[in-house]
């Protein structure tokens, strides 16, 4: 249930993937088989810009635009408290943003949850995919748009509700998100986000209370 | 392009998401240093404030917030801290976002 409130979002993102896929020259089923087999929207939508680029290429672009789950995969030793390296792993493999929201806000706190939350989302990334592939000519422009921003919505309330547990905690929100600001003037999210999430926890860590 | 091309270009992105995802948690142990441990305990609320952050002002190099997800974004968190009940704030800033998209 937990996870619920990420499926309009992610429909529309998974939307927005499948349009763009389609005028890039992917066919229909190419489309929905990265979305079967690769299951993030960042590094789809970057891949597919990329299609005549040699496959190195693609590998580490995908790689850098997914170095925001290094911090969450190191989280999870503190999120799943007690839990198996192998089930810890398999969590891993499983994350998303929205569903790593979900576990850091205190939402879902069982390798079980973090599951459940990917079955919510990811046969809705699956099937947004194939009507975006279907229905590319037919979809206004303001999907992608609207995507972004039901996602925005989800991660600040959860950010405020984080933040709401303590000082500290909001200290390190305010701080984290304040530096991806100060560096996404300079390179893209992809990198500020886990370059600034880890110095901010770093610096809530070294800090006494 | 070639079946297996495309093929090869859905497994580098898949290798290149799993990969920083899975290989971190298989490296921290069960047991760590408590100074890593308070480290850890941190990320969460960190990574929380920065993805916000990411998806008001979106991914791509430099600042370009959209008006729209900034207001619903602004809306959504002063529900939140004013009521705390997190459906009623995520509703919330999704109803200023449909009408403000509607508008503009």
């Amino acid at each position: 249930m937990a996870a619920l409130p990420l499926v309009p979002g992610t429909l529309a993102w998974a939307m927005a993937f499948g349009a763009a896929a389609t005028a890039a020259g992917l066919g229909h089923g190419w489309a929905v088989a990265m979305s079967v087999v690769a299951w993030s929207g960042t590094a789809q939508l970057a891949a597919v810009t990329m299609v005549a680029q040699p496959v190195l290429l693609v590998f580490l672009s995908s790689l850098l635009l997914s170095l925001r789950f290094v911090p969450m995969s190191l989280a999870l030793s503190g999120l799943l408290p007690g839990t198996p390296r192998w089930r810890r792993v398999l969590a891993a493999c499983f994350l998303a943003d929205a569903s790593f929201a979900l576990l850091a806000a205190g939402r879902t706190r069982t390798v079980a949850a973090v599951f459940g939350t990917w079955l919510a989302q990811y046969p809705a990334w699956v099937v947004g995919t194939a009507v975006g592939a279907l229905a590319a000519p037919l979809l206004p422009g303001r999907v992608l748009e609207a995507s972004d921003g039901l996602i925005a919505v989800i991660f600040a309330v959860l950010a405020v509700e984080a933040a709401l547990a303590g000082r500290r905690e909001a200290a390190v929100a305010v701080v984290a998100g304040a530096g991806v600001a100060a560096a996404m003037l300079v390179v893209p999210g992809a990198v500020a986000l886990p370059a600034a999430a880890m110095l901010a926890g770093a610096l809530g860590a070294g800090i006494r209370r | 392009m070639s079946a297996w091309r495309l093929g090869a270009l859905i497994a580098a992105v898949a290798a290149g998401v799993l990969l920083p995802k899975a290989a971190p948690a298989a490296l921290v142990g069960g047991r760590v240093d408590p100074r890593v441990a308070r480290f850890l305990a941190m990320l969460p609320a960190a990574l929380l404030g920065g993805l916000a952050k990411t998806s008001a002002l979106g991914g791509g190099p430099g600042l370009r917030p959209q008006p729209a997800v900034l207001l619903a974004v602004l809306a959504a968190g002063t529900i939140a801290a004013l009521t705390r009940r997190g459906l009623l704030a995520m509703v919330g800033g999704w109803a200023v976002l449909a009408v403000v998209l509607l508008l503009s």
